[in-house]
């Protein structure tokens, strides 16, 4: 409770105080679980998105069980299904890895398998890893839009993030009708698309020696390279050394493009108040050692000022203090003299009544004044 | 730009690309499939966003309408509802799927139908419309920053937010009189006379008889008295009292004290409102109203006048002076940063963002030379190797100075020293014999300079402080507004540098920073010493002057209302005092008005009984155990105090005003425009003696 009488926000308000202000409440507060499932089961624009998940995950479980790994599946499915109804954001990307797990360890128990480097080779484009991978990517899509519709599809910025601020979700009434059908084409797409990045990275050979392009093909009939072993020749790499190359190489530099690209892309769109940003922060970084050294010289400055002024004021008081000292020691002097001088007067005066009182009353002769014992100046006196 | 969804989703995908693709392929392949199938999704999520946000994001455009009464209007009035209209649309080639768009709603303003926020997509010419209803509970100054736009792909992955700057503004008008204030415009008693006008009794041209005078050549003809010439046999003139219109001048304090509280509801405002409907009132009864405002510093008026033109004058200047801000003064600086770092992220991000407004990893050191006894660690940095140095160019070069021959001494042992517990620390290591004597070559000179390497040491501490803890963040903090207000000001870098130095410079900049963009700070109202903050003492100096500025310029009998929060006065009132002595002994009457805080009692009403001591002895309360009751407790005991200080002040500048004749009453008090209103026509009808 505040202690100010003057605080206008009171609980108790007048009749004619003007209406209290609304207390902001979040525009969108979470959901409730039960109003997730009415939203997942009911919402003719989300239930789609539901479907296509559950049947992702029906296919995931269909090949995982195909492959002997039926515990791996059922997991797979429960845990899949899970996510979307609990809302476990985290969960997709950690099924991806439950997925991996059992598609090494179809049993779900790590045992000592040999390797076989064939596997590569032998798995480009096979129906039951792309129908896999097709509905994994189904899944999470599915997972992650879901979230948007049901828990947060943007995140808050923590720089002026409010008590009562959530985070906004898509409403339903947002998705567009044909908005699963371009998805679920897009993913095929991506998973061709996927697939070919497969291929590609075990299909280049990685040769920096070479004087010309760094890359060649390699022979796709010469199985053989997956299993070499043992010393190569001068300036080969085995396949997965190749393979990192590849990789590597491949994402730094596509990575490199794009970013010179929506760089170049941006600058060429930025507001002139962000070029006035850019231009004054690089101006200051430039300089700023320079500009620290100024500043502190001049608060420097300042501050020594002030200490002066705080000086003289003080030395100002003092002055101040001890004249009003003097000047009262002066008037304390003054009223002791002339308490004094009234003193002596009254003095004067009683010893002057006294000797009147003394004197004979009947006698009316005229007489001489007899000279006092305190009137020892020879200063004129006034006749009587 | 990425979201945290989106770096999680990105590093599970890599190290699962990383697994697949480099640990486990030649066992299954299926990680890496997927992983490479979910990066390239990425990559295209991606660029997908990217281009979406250049082409249409950058090129966003807004158009706003404020209509009242179903037309665009320039000035709202408060308590009326008006209906703002946001268009949104770009021309670029994409579409935007998911965007969220806002506007930012102005301090002081209620909304009564729709939502200020949409949720669309943006799609190239197809504009986006965001309707909705405000209204202003009272006058002010309406301040629309900007929409604010949100751009998320949908799978959440990529985010961007934008702000669309449309700074406008609009007065918000004190509301139009209601039947309280709407006074009739013609008399209702006869021995009124018409409005605007009243009697004063000088020579004039008015109807009522004010005196009979002995003719003197040049009168009239028509305005001899022939009976009472007849009677008294010589000529007598007759003399007609003046008919002058009413004046009130108002006089609205404006200080800081009064500025406190929330948006719309201050006692300023409250005072505004009483003022306007006086104002309006007073026109339309004719007369003529005047305003000055003052504060500690200074005021501003305006002439009296009743014309239309004057009037829409008169509540511009109440509009404008409700929506000032209070001084930021005394606030801690922290409370400032708190306040205006969130409100420049929110209506600047391109300017606050890192990418434009960064600070180096340097920047951040702490320099240990701006101490005295900086110069004395970097003594003990360079003292020991520079010794080392100058010792062994004597030992390879006789040529050379040598050092003097006490220090040569003191160093030669110094180096035994060092030398022996080098071999000891060396002597049982199992190491070949180069390994042994490069360790000892490095141990031993680590320990020559250990000195050198503390003080080092302790340097490189002293300095990295500044990259941990809260000193980088504030350091930032402080940099981007710095930067943002040296580019709202035109300052440059150098004016970076000053606000990151200087903290009155800065509190003040980010004071008027946070008054521009309406946004209030929580003030301390009382100083280390308890004492009120806000009492402005110099605002009665300077209404006192005001005051016989109007009496100086005032034509007849004025009324001046004072309408001013005078209770934290105390002594300081004196001027204003004689001031309205001054106004007295000419006859004007004069009006106080004090605002008096909503929740606070009537200092008329009666007092609580006290307590009967008899009653209660004084034992040991319960609460003085709980802390938090024990503060309650004491609060409520403070607010009592205050509360009955104030009311006493209250009445002591009551019987102060009073004892010269104005009067004083609560602006709760009834009805203080009643009040106002019945004096004006007290002083119309009154008949004055001069």
């Amino acid at each position: 409770m505040s202690t100010d009488p003057r605080e206008p926000e009171r609980a108790e308000r007048r009749r004619d105080d003007p209406p209290a202000r609304r207390e902001k409440k979040p525009k969108q507060p979470p959901l409730t679980q039960r109003e997730v499932f009415d939203l997942l089961l009911r919402d003719p624009a989300v239930r789609p998105y539901l479907y296509a998940a559950l049947g992702a995950l029906a296919l995931i479980f269909l090949v995982m069980f195909d492959n002997g790994s039926d515990i791996g599946a059922v997991l797979v499915a429960l845990l899949g299904m899970a996510n979307l109804l609990f809302r476990w954001v985290s969960g997709p990307p950690f099924l991806l890895f439950v997925i991996s797990w059992f598609a090494l360890f179809p049993f779900g128990i790590p045992e000592a398998e040999f390797a076989d480097p064939r596997k590569v080779p032998d798995n480009f484009f096979r129906t039951a890893d792309m129908v896999l991978v097709l509905s994994a990517l189904v899944y999470v899509r599915c997972a992650f839009r879901i979230f948007g519709l049901i828990h947060a599809a943007m995140p808050l910025e923590s720089a002026f993030k409010r008590p009562e601020d959530a985070p906004p979700r898509r409403p339903p009434a947002h998705v567009a009708p044909n908005e699963l059908a371009w998805m679920i084409g897009t993913a095929a797409a991506l998973v061709l698309l996927g697939q070919g990045a497969w291929w590609l990275v075990n299909n280049l050979e990685f040769i920096p020696m070479d004087r010309g392009f760094p890359f060649r093909w390699a022979d796709p009939e010469d199985v053989r390279r997956f299993t070499r072993r043992g010393p190569l020749d001068h300036g080969e790499f085995t396949p997965g050394q190749a393979r990192f190359f590849v990789s590597v190489f491949a994402m730094f530099f596509g990575y490199l493009a794009l970013r010179l690209l929506f760089g170049y892309w941006r600058l060429r769109s930025m507001s002139a108040a962000e070029a006035a940003a850019v231009c004054t922060d690089t101006a200051w970084a430039e300089t700023h050692r320079e500009r620290v050294r100024l500043e502190k010289w001049r608060l420097w400055r300042i501050q020594q000022a002030l200490e002066r002024e705080r000086e003289a004021k003080r030395a100002e008081r003092e002055a101040k203090k001890n004249e009003e000292a003097k000047a009262r020691e002066e008037e304390r002097r003054k009223a002791r003299a002339a308490r004094e001088a009234e003193r002596r007067r009254e003095r004067a005066e009683e010893r002057r009544r006294e000797r009147d009182d003394g004197d004979d009353e009947d006698d009316d002769r005229p007489r001489r004044r007899r000279p006092r014992d305190d009137d020892d100046d020879d200063r004129p006196r006034r006749r009587r | 730009m990425l979201t945290t969804r989106g770096w999680w989703f990105l590093i599970v995908v890599l190290a699962l690309l990383a697994i697949g693709a480099f640990w486990i392929p030649y066992f299954t392949v299926v990680p890496a499939i997927l992983a490479a199938t979910l990066l390239v999704w990425f990559v295209y999520e991606w660029v997908l966003f990217h281009t979406k946000s250049n082409a249409a994001v950058a090129r966003l455009r807004v158009r706003r309408w404020v209509l009242q009464g179903g037309r665009p209007t320039p000035m709202l009035w408060a308590g009326h509802p008006f209906e703002v209209r946001v268009r949104v649309e770009h021309n670029g080639l994409v579409t935007v799927e998911y965007a969220v768009v806002e506007d930012r709603l102005p301090a002081g303003a209620d909304v009564l139908d729709g939502d200020p926020e949409r949720v669309t997509a943006l799609r190239s010419g197809e504009p986006c419309d965001v309707v909705y209803t405000l209204r202003c509970p009272a006058a002010g100054v309406l301040r629309f920053e900007g929409v604010k736009v949100r751009v998320a792909d949908l799978n959440g992955f990529f985010y961007r937010r934008v702000f669309l700057r449309d700074p406008v503004e609009f007065l918000v008008l004190p509301p139009l009189v209601n039947d309280e204030g709407r006074q009739r415009a013609n008399k209702r008693f006869n021995n009124l006379p018409p409005p605007g006008i009243h009697r004063l009794r000088r020579p004039g041209s008015g109807d009522e008889l004010l005196d009979l005078r002995d003719y003197r050549p040049g009168d009239p003809p028509k305005m001899i008295a022939w009976k009472a010439s007849a009677r008294k046999d010589k000529l007598i003139t007759k003399e007609f009292e003046n008919d002058v219109p009413v004046r009130c001048v108002l006089f609205l304090d404006t200080s800081d004290g009064v500025r406190l509280g929330p948006p719309g509801n201050t006692l300023l405002t409250r005072m505004a409102g009483i003022a306007a409907v006086v104002s309006q009132a007073s026109a339309a009864n004719r007369d003529l109203v005047g305003l000055t405002t003052f504060d500690d510093e200074g005021a501003t008026r305006s002439k009296t006048a009743r014309t239309q033109t004057h009037m829409i004058q008169v509540l511009r200047q109440l509009a404008e002076v409700s929506a000032l801000q209070p001084g930021t003064h005394g606030v801690p600086l922290d409370a400032l940063i708190g306040r205006a770092h969130p409100l420049a992220h929110e209506l600047y991000p391109e300017v606050m963002k890192r990418s434009s407004n960064s600070v180096p990893l340097g920047r951040s050191w702490l320099p240990l030379l701006d101490k005295w006894w900086g110069w004395v660690i970097l003594f003990f940095v360079v003292f020991p190797p520079c010794l080392l140095a100058f010792f062994l160019s004597g030992v390879l070069d006789p040529g050379s100075v040598p050092l003097p021959g006490w220090l040569r001494k003191i160093y030669a042992s110094w180096l035994g020293g060092t030398l022996e517990v080098a071999v000891k620390i060396l002597r049982n290591r199992g190491m070949s014999l180069e390994s042994r004597l490069v360790l000892f070559v490095v141990v031993w000179f680590a320990l020559l300079n250990l000195l050198s390497f503390i003080a080092g040491l302790f340097w490189l501490i002293y300095g990295a402080r500044g990259w941990v803890g809260s000193r980088r963040a504030d350091l930032i903090t402080r940099k981007q507004l710095a930067q943002l207000f040296a580019m709202q000001d035109g300052t440059g870098p150098d004016g970076i540098e000053r606000y990151i130095h200087d903290d009155e410079e800065f509190g003040k900049r980010i004071g008027a920073f946070l008054a521009h963009h309406q946004l209030r700070v929580p003030m301390p109202l009382y100083d280390d010493y308890g004492r009120y903050r806000f009492r402005c003492p110099r605002k009665a100096e300077v209404l006192a002057g005001e005051i016989v500025r109007a009496i100086a310029r005032a034509r007849d009998n004025e009324l001046y209302v004072i309408l001013a929060d005078l209770t934290e006065l105390g002594e300081d009132l004196e001027p204003l005092v004689k001031a309205c002595r001054a106004a007295r002994a000419r006859k004007h009457h004069v009006l106080v008005i004090v605002p008096w805080p909503a929740d606070l009692p009537s200092p008329d009403e009666a007092p609580p009984p006290p307590p009967d001591p008899e009653g209660k002895k004084r034992r040991r309360h319960p609460d003085d155990l709980d802390d938090r009751a024990r503060a309650r407790r004491i609060s409520k005991i403070v607010l009592e105090n205050m509360t009955k200080k104030y009311q006493d002040q209250f009445r002591a500048i009551r019987r102060a005003l009073a004892h010269v004749g104005a009067t004083v009453m609560r602006a709760d008090d009834g009805d203080p425009v009643r009040l106002v209103l019945d004096r004006l026509d007290r002083l119309r009808g009154m008949r004055t003696r001069r």
